[in-house]
């Protein structure tokens, strides 16, 4: 074959498979799916109560995604004080997480003195001091500590039947999910844009539409 | 004669070696280049069941002096297409080195990747993994390429 021919066709199949690949990976926010369960009372939420729009997760407070993306939240948070309403529900993947749901646990058991947001931030801020503690409960109560709450009192949240259930309430609505962390904007589901900006993007879009 | 038959049978499977690794570094090109969009894009992944992939792709290690691996896997993967192509072209021993060491770097930083992935993150990426698929299978031909080679110069001195 003409040597200027090979080269020109190899250049060029590569190009356009770079352009196709450039195109795939740029793909749109939403991905289809809507909300499993609708947003009620029993969901722990920050922000603006009624606002426009509703940001849901699906977390794993062990997953490294989770953690890396909880900050990215608080500040869109603190940025649509009077637009954004976050909803935080738990999808511990306990195959693969062992520590993940006595974690989620943690801070419903927190929630119920009124400091889950508290507990929140703490379990993220500490996983990796935690993910691989074979009795993280002794960690969970150190940091339950620090926020005063009641130990007695969730020590017996932590293990009662009404944690359980709500932990076990978030984790059967997100049985349909592949993976964490997964977000619903206004109801349908959105690829994680990864950066604070393309999240900021998406809620400005929400906002105005 | 019998030497001339042996040297252009042994030619042809080098052919067919060269060729596996040229489709297989363009599946690899594929991989890294679409994760490298990824990385710079900063859209996510869509990971599969329990995928954590994206703790993977962003996590600390996704960069060496803030430039993504993938895009080394990228130059990697195109390198070795490139040279495969060149190789059948013109046949040069040189070229033929290249896609037999190569290779080897590819698979200590694939070895590398997994084992982040498996002990370090406890997340895997399936496009990683798939890459570390690719960087194997080029590092089974490269070997392959070697022990031709190997077996050629034995017979010429026998």
């Amino acid at each position: 074959m003409n040597k200027t021919l090979l080269w020109t066709l190899v250049v060029g199949g590569l190009l356009i498979m770079v352009f196709g690949l450039a195109k795939l990976s740029s793909g749109p926010g939403v991905v289809g799916g809507s909300l499993p369960l609708a947003v009620s009372a029993e969901d722990n939420y920050k922000g603006a109560e009624n606002g426009k729009v509703v940001l849901v997760e699906y977390s794993d407070f062990q997953c490294p995604g989770c953690a890396g993306v909880y900050p990215v939240i608080k500040q869109l948070v603190n940025e649509f004080p009077n637009d954004l309403k976050f909803v935080y529900r738990h999808y511990p993947l306990r195959q693969m997480h062992n520590n993940a749901v006595s974690a989620a646990q943690a801070s419903e058991a927190a929630g119920k003195q009124g400091k889950f947001w508290e507990m929140h931030d703490m379990i993220f801020n500490t996983q990796s001091t935690w993910e691989n503690d074979p009795a993280p409960e002794i960690l969970f109560e150190k940091l339950a500590e620090s926020l005063g709450l009641d130990l007695d009192q969730f020590e017996s949240d932590f293990s009662s039947e009404g944690v359980r259930d709500k932990v076990q309430r978030d984790e059967d609505s997100a049985s349909s999910l592949s993976g964490t962390p997964t977000f619903f904007l206004n109801g349908k589901q959105i690829t994680n844009p990864g950066s604070y900006d393309g999240f900021k993007a998406l809620i400005e879009e929400a906002i105005n539409n | 004669m019998m030497g001339l038959k042996l040297l252009s049978k042994k030619q042809l499977t080098t052919n067919y070696i060269v060729i596996i690794m040229l489709v297989v570094a363009l599946f690899g090109f594929a991989d890294a280049t679409f994760l490298t969009f990824k990385h710079y894009s900063g859209t996510a992944l869509s990971c599969g069941v329990h995928g954590g992939c994206n703790a993977v792709t962003t996590s600390k290690y996704s960069t060496v002096f803030g430039i993504p691996v993938a895009l080394g896997g990228s130059l990697f993967y195109l390198s070795i297409f490139i040279i495969s192509i060149a190789y059948l072209d013109t046949k040069k021993g040189l070229l033929l080195k290249y896609l037999t060491w190569a290779p080897i770097a590819g698979l200590l930083a694939s070895a590398w990747f997994v084992y982040l992935q498996l002990f370090v993150l406890h997340e895997i990426c399936i496009y990683c993994m798939g890459s570390a698929t690719t960087s194997t299978i080029l590092f089974i031909m490269g070997m392959l390429i070697l022990y031709r080679r190997k077996q050629k110069i034995t017979k010429e001195f026998v």
